[in-house]
């Protein structure tokens, strides 16, 4: 069945493949000690209709307010859904549109904190919720877009268990070449 | 089945799959430790400890500027300490001062380095202060004050107030060579997310954590 979807999928639609930049907000209380970053990333998508299916690598290093050696990179592959909920085509003839796009994803990230030459190790499973518009000409797709990224942690200690959650949002422009 | 659908499968597996492949392991908490504040100075927070049977009480009262600087006035078993918190450092007014015939002579005063933030795993700070003190015209003192600390480890801390997890132990190592007023000590500190000081030890001597309430 599965094999039969993926084959069928391979035909009705097509690939894409691009890269993201933007600005990594931290909160939660990140924010107090941690100062706004860049957010780089890549990713391949499948394109069938108004669906995406994306797969995406991000990278962004958390940095001190204050200068310090102080960093914290989290790396983070996620596989996500997105969905054209609105497409305008001003040219009925031309392979241009534009509009907007709601996205979910399921990552986990790699997590590294150093300070000099101490460092700790970690890692977390996050989901993520975006809203973005998105413009697309010919081989082309250009997006621009916030995505809330929310990282989740637990802890069993003194009989109960400890949840973590942290948020962060992203303000993120891509481009991607669609095949 | 339309393409909608034939994605929406898509994601619906690869979700799945995705949990599956994470559900083993979430527990690192490296988040949870980076967002924490270790050494909350937060006016009206009040802290109770057990040291050997007596009970110790520690509390922010409010802020000042003392030498020079804005600071922190925590009372430490009712004796007013001046702190100072940066992003990158939790800093201590330290007065050192000696008796001489009857008048008390000021050795040293400063906010010297406590904490090196934020506390990662391994860590480690140190910070020397020299000089050399005149005393009644013609008594010289030289003053070396110093003190290393150390991130030895991240461990849960069960205390009577209860269990606290993700803790900081931090080790520190004083020296001070101040003529008479000379002595070194070395404690440990387990630091809790949020709480503060939960336990800490100096030789013989335990301090422990009984109860505590978080000012606004």
């Amino acid at each position: 069945m599965l094999s039969l979807l993926i084959a069928s999928a391979l035909v009705a639609g097509g690939l894409e493949a691009g890269g993201q930049v933007g600005v990594l907000f931290p909160a939660s209380g990140l924010e107090n000690a941690h100062a706004a970053t860049a957010v780089f990333g890549v990713n391949v998508g499948y394109l069938a209709g108004r669906s995406r299916l994306l797969l995406s690598y991000g990278y962004s290093g958390l940095h001190s307010k204050q200068a310090s050696p102080y960093r914290f990179d989290i790396n983070e592959m996620s596989i996500g859904y997105g969905y054209e909920f609105a497409r305008y085509q001003p040219d009925p003839g031309s392979t241009s549109n534009w509009g907007f796009e709601a996205s979910a994803a399921a990552g986990y990230g790699l997590l590294d904190r150093s300070l000099g030459s101490a460092g700790e190790t970690g890692k977390a499973p996050a989901g993520h919720v975006g809203l973005g518009f998105f413009q697309r000409q010919d081989h082309s797709r250009l997006s621009l877009g916030l995505d809330n990224i929310l990282f989740t942690e637990s802890q069993p200690g003194g009989g109960a268990r400890t949840v973590s959650l942290t948020y962060l949002i992203a303000l993120k422009a891509g481009v991607t070449y669609v095949f | 089945m339309s393409s909608n659908a034939i994605a929406k499968s898509f994601i619906v597996f690869g979700a799945a799959s995705l949990l599956l492949l994470l559900g083993a392991g979430c527990d690192d908490m490296t988040f949870f430790r980076a967002r924490s504040d270790y050494f909350p100075l937060i006016p009206g927070s009040r802290w109770t400890y057990d040291v050997a049977g007596n009970t110790a009480i520690d509390s922010v009262v409010g802020d000042s500027s003392v030498a020079g600087r804005a600071c922190i006035i925590v009372l430490r078993d009712y004796a007013p300490e001046y702190w100072t918190k940066q992003t990158t450092a939790v800093r201590q007014l330290i007065q050192l001062s000696t008796n001489r015939a009857g008048q008390e002579y000021v050795l040293e005063e400063r906010y010297g380095l406590v904490y090196a933030l934020p506390f990662i795993e391994g860590a480690t700070w140190c910070e020397s202060f020299r000089d050399t003190v005149v005393l009644m015209g013609t008594d010289t003192v030289f003053l070396k004050d110093s003190m290393a600390g150390r991130v030895a480890a991240i461990e849960d801390v069960e205390t009577p107030a209860g269990t606290f997890i993700q803790c900081y132990r931090v080790e520190t190592h004083r020296e001070v060579e101040a003529a008479e007023e000379s002595f070194t000590t070395d404690y440990s500190e387990w630091l809790a997310p949020g709480v503060g000081l939960v336990k800490r030890t100096t030789g013989t001597e335990e301090r422990v954590l009984t109860g505590y309430e978080t000012g606004r």
